[in-house]
């Protein structure tokens, strides 16, 4: 079985929305145990990409939360699919391809999503935070 | 007209789009269309831009295609400074486009059109989409995300990014191709080989069972266009424009793609944003054409790849005088192009010029007018820049496939409608065979976004005076 998958999602190009790409370059630095791989945006292949895995955690930016969550996936739903994919629809897929693991969604708030390269110095603060969490949350578990 | 069914959205397409039957008095259908309702404008952002960026801009008009539109902007810069490009420029543009074409074809037929055969016309819609695919077929659709895995991946080793990629520039290329990024596509081709034969088998066993909406889900005469190489031979970066009608007459052999406005000429219809186009010698809309797969295919003496012209043989006997005119054929003339595909890029990879390091010519603007062309995955793109003496955009005309495809589109439309639409017993496998006549051409419309089958799709028989008679929803 592979190594747990790390799914930094989100445009660099799009200031706090490239948090995700941040915290693989946070996690790179400290563990090597780890599959990093960035992606811009969700796209069908990835479900290749999860199923391979024993565990796939997404690791997005989310103006909807205050601080770092780091939750299991537990609706997967395909319904929602349509131009957008979503973690929960990329896992119904990937579960269709073979994948058995578990799923988990890290989010990260953020507040500037607008033109321009670099993060805000809150989202940098929570991409280390997001970053300690990760590690404390993953590195013991068997298999990653 | 006594009533009219709307279709909209057009679902498993690229793009939004909506049908609309027209209903006569005595209840039966008398007319269809297929509406593109998206409106871009790109040519007019073009204004003022300098040829250097140009590639890199006009990616952004497609998410799916981008190569294709950086690659005939790039040919026009080539043209606008006159320069000839170095062979590894040349051989990694070839690259790429092989690359898009499969990655391309196989999310329009594993993704949007296999839930068609796989699932069934008549099946439920929540069972007729790739998900319900990965549960009862996921070895087919692993080959299928796998395929545009490594396209997608092939894209990026050359280009650097998978979408959009901007290292294709007037005069060439920016970067030169690693070693690395050949030893790692190179093994990939096995699998790729083998994950053609199963789905060319595949598809191919529906032939049969498929056969009254073979007949009838755009099954009409036409002319095709296409590029091809100085042998007849398929070619999609370069050559020389063909012409064939359904009888397998050759209306033109080689027209310059440059001048392209002296045999086709865009219309412009009141209920659609896409301007059809038409072969000027047979006016409009007599001179329908189609392009893209099925046409290049019908355009070609051969594909020039064994495996892939064996393939073709089979093919040509499917239609008439060699001409294959039903256009549910795109899909399998879709397939071989992708076995062509993977091995042209096996061709390219083993080719030490691709690795080649002198990758541009230099050049100030020296032509004020030019035309580049290449192929798309859905068929001939041509870009046409008029510049200024500093070599800025003063006025662009891009014609892509979708637009030269409408008018057959809407003649596949209306037949399969007439075929298969009762509109006093409406149900959704009626509707779907509609929209898989559709589905055939692969159309994209926004050329930047994707539908799967889970969009919501409304149906509304409407009266005369307006009032919904019925409706059906999803």
């Amino acid at each position: 079985m592979g190594r747990t998958l790390l799914l930094g999602i989100g445009n660099t190009l799009r200031g706090d929305d490239g948090v995700g790409s941040r915290v693989l370059e946070l996690l790179a630095a400290k563990v090597s145990g780890f599959r990093l791989l960035a992606a811009r945006g969700l796209l069908p292949e990835l479900a290749a990409e999860i199923a391979q895995a024993p565990r796939v955690v997404f690791v997005d930016a989310d103006l909807r939360v205050q601080s770092v969550k780091l939750e299991r996936l537990t609706q997967e739903d395909a319904r929602a699919a349509g131009h957008a994919w979503s973690p929960e629809t990329l896992v119904v897929l990937a579960r269709g391809l073979g994948f058995s693991g578990d799923a988990w969604v890290c989010r990260i708030p953020v507040s500037a999503c607008g033109h321009g390269e670099g993060l805000s110095e809150e989202a940098e603060r929570a991409a280390e935070e997001a970053t300690a969490m990760l590690l404390g949350t993953l590195m013991g578990v068997a298999g990653r | 007209m006594a009533q009219r069914i709307v279709i909209d959205p057009v679902t498993r397409i690229e793009g939004h789009a909506k049908i609309t039957i027209d209903v006569d008095d005595a209840g039966k259908v008398a007319d269809a269309h297929f509406h593109i309702v998206e409106f871009r404008g790109f040519e007019k952002l073009c204004e003022g831009r300098p040829i250097h960026e140009m590639p890199a801009f006009m990616a952004r008009v497609c998410g799916i295609c981008p190569v294709s539109h950086a690659l005939a902007s790039s040919k026009a810069g080539d043209r606008i400074l006159g320069v000839d490009i170095p062979p590894a420029a040349i051989r990694q543009r070839k690259l790429a486009t092989y690359a898009q074409i499969l990655q391309s074809h196989a999310l329009s037929f594993f993704h949007l059109a296999s839930p068609d055969f796989l699932a069934g016309l008549d099946a439920d819609p929540k069972s007729r989409n790739m998900f319900a695919l990965a549960e009862k077929e996921p070895d087919l659709l692993r080959r299928g995300i796998r395929l545009r895995q490594f396209g997608q991946r092939a894209i990026e080793l050359v280009g650097g990014k998978r979408v959009h990629p901007g290292w294709s520039v007037p005069g060439g290329v920016i970067n030169a191709f690693p070693l690395a990024a050949r030893e790692e596509l190179l093994p990939w081709l096995p699998e790729l080989n083998e994950s053609m034969a199963i789905a060319i088998a595949r598809l191919k066993s529906y032939f049969v069972p498929l056969k009254s909406e073979i007949d009838a889900m755009g099954h009409f005469p036409s002319l095709f266009l296409g590029l091809v190489n100085e042998d007849g031979d398929l070619e999609y970066y370069d050559g020389k424009v063909r012409v064939v009608d359904s009888e397998g007459n050759v209306v033109a052999a080689a027209l310059e793609p440059y001048r392209y406005l002296s045999y086709v000429n865009e219309a412009s219809e009141s209920w659609t944003y896409v301007k059809p186009t038409f072969y000027k010698a047979l006016g409009y809309p007599g001179g329908m054409y189609r392009v893209g797969p099925l046409a290049r295919l019908n355009v070609a003496k051969s594909t020039g790849t064994p495996k892939a012209d064996k393939e073709l043989k089979e093919f040509r006997q499917l239609g008439h005088s060699g001409v294959v005119s039903q256009s549910f054929h795109y899909h399998y003339a879709r397939l071989i192009e992708m076995q062509h595909c993977v091995e042209r890029i096996e061709e390219l990879l083993e080719d030490k010029e691709l690795l080649g390091t002198r990758i541009r010519s230099h050049a100030q603007p020296n032509h004020r007018d030019a035309v580049g062309c290449t192929e798309a995955p859905r068929g001939i793109l041509w870009h046409h820049y008029q510049v200024d003496e500093l070599g800025r955009i003063e006025k662009a005309n891009l014609l892509i496939a979708t637009q030269q495809n409408n008018t057959a589109m809407n003649e596949a439309v209306k037949q399969a409608a007439m075929r298969f639409v009762n509109p006093v017993a409406l149900n959704e496998g009626m509707l779907n065979r509609v929209e898989a006549a559709i589905r055939c051409f692969d159309p994209c419309l926004s050329c930047s976004t994707h539908a799967l089958g889970q969009m919501a799709m409304e149906v509304e028989v409407v009266g005369p005076g307006g009032d919904v008679l019925a409706r059906l929803g999803r």
